[in-house]
């Protein structure tokens, strides 16, 4: 046999088919999908406003968190509102001596 | 064969069916398997399909890309139960007058090699063309033919003391 007449021949073998089921599975698979994609008008308009309403959110939360007044006073801020170091020990001695713990 | 309907899903699936199953079998033995291939890969191509620059090849594409992961997300001893308990029915339809020669080449097809076997399935049995097979694989067109020339030849070689003249 040759090239031509094996070609033949193969083309003569019609393959098995899966059957109609694989038909109505894939319809419903379809139909499921076409359904979720395709919203009607109103949900649309829903979708959008929620959407547009959390967008908003999101920019009121970014600008109080970037407002100066709302946020910690920087560290030199901070340091200035404690005592000097000697005022500290001071303090400290007083706690102690307070405390009767000073030998 | 004519183009099907571009926006009937259903012509598609008239259109190519039998050889997406085919394709989808080369892969899965199991026909349960094969049809959940067909399905996802079917599914994904209609969503797609205006994307695509040759739908028929994209469709096959998708098709094979989905019976490999099945394939892929089998454990090895899920695919053994299924190998035991799931009959293997023929991969073509039963013929009084070519029966003979269809038993003889379901049984010489599994001794191809993978690549060359699905070649010849979307040659002969899912009328692509070379350029679309070749868009289908990932592959150059000379290496499709080249594939299909071998599986042909092989084929031969397999069938020559068998096969009568029908």
């Amino acid at each position: 046999m040759n090239e031509n007449e094996l070609e033949r021949l193969l083309h003569k073998l019609t393959p098995a088919d899966p059957g109609a089921a694989l038909d109505a599975r894939i319809a419903h698979v379809l139909s499921q999908t076409s359904a979720t994609t395709r919203l009607p008008l109103a949900d649309r308009f829903l979708l959008a406003a929620i959407s547009s309403g959390l967008i908003a959110a999101c920019l009121i939360v970014f600008l109080v968190a970037s407002d100066p007044t709302h946020t910690a006073p920087p560290p030199a801020q901070q340091a200035a509102r404690l005592p000097p170091p000697v005022e500290q020990q001071r303090l400290f001695a007083q706690l102690l001596r307070d405390a009767d713990l000073q030998p | 064969m004519p183009q099907p309907d571009p926006d009937d899903w259903q012509h598609w699936l008239a259109r190519y069916k039998a050889g997406l199953f085919l394709l989808a079998r080369q892969h899965l033995a199991n026909t349960h398997e094969a049809e959940d291939a067909v399905q996802e890969g079917f599914v994904k191509f209609w969503l797609a399909r205006k994307t695509a620059r040759d739908p028929a090849a994209y469709l096959f594409a998708c098709v094979r890309t989905a019976a490999i992961d099945l394939r892929r997300s089998r454990t090895a001893r899920h695919r053994r139960e299924q190998s035991v308990s799931s009959a293997n029915p023929s991969l073509f339809q039963p013929s009084q007058e070519h029966d003979e020669s269809r038993q003889q080449i379901e049984a010489a097809l599994p001794h191809l090699a993978p690549e060359q076997r699905e070649v010849l399935v979307l040659k002969i049995w899912s009328d692509l063309t070379f350029a679309q097979i070749a868009a289908t694989l990932h592959i150059s067109q000379n290496t499709a033919a080249s594939r299909y020339r071998y599986a042909l030849e092989h084929l031969q070689n397999l069938l020559a003391p068998k096969v009568h003249h029908e």
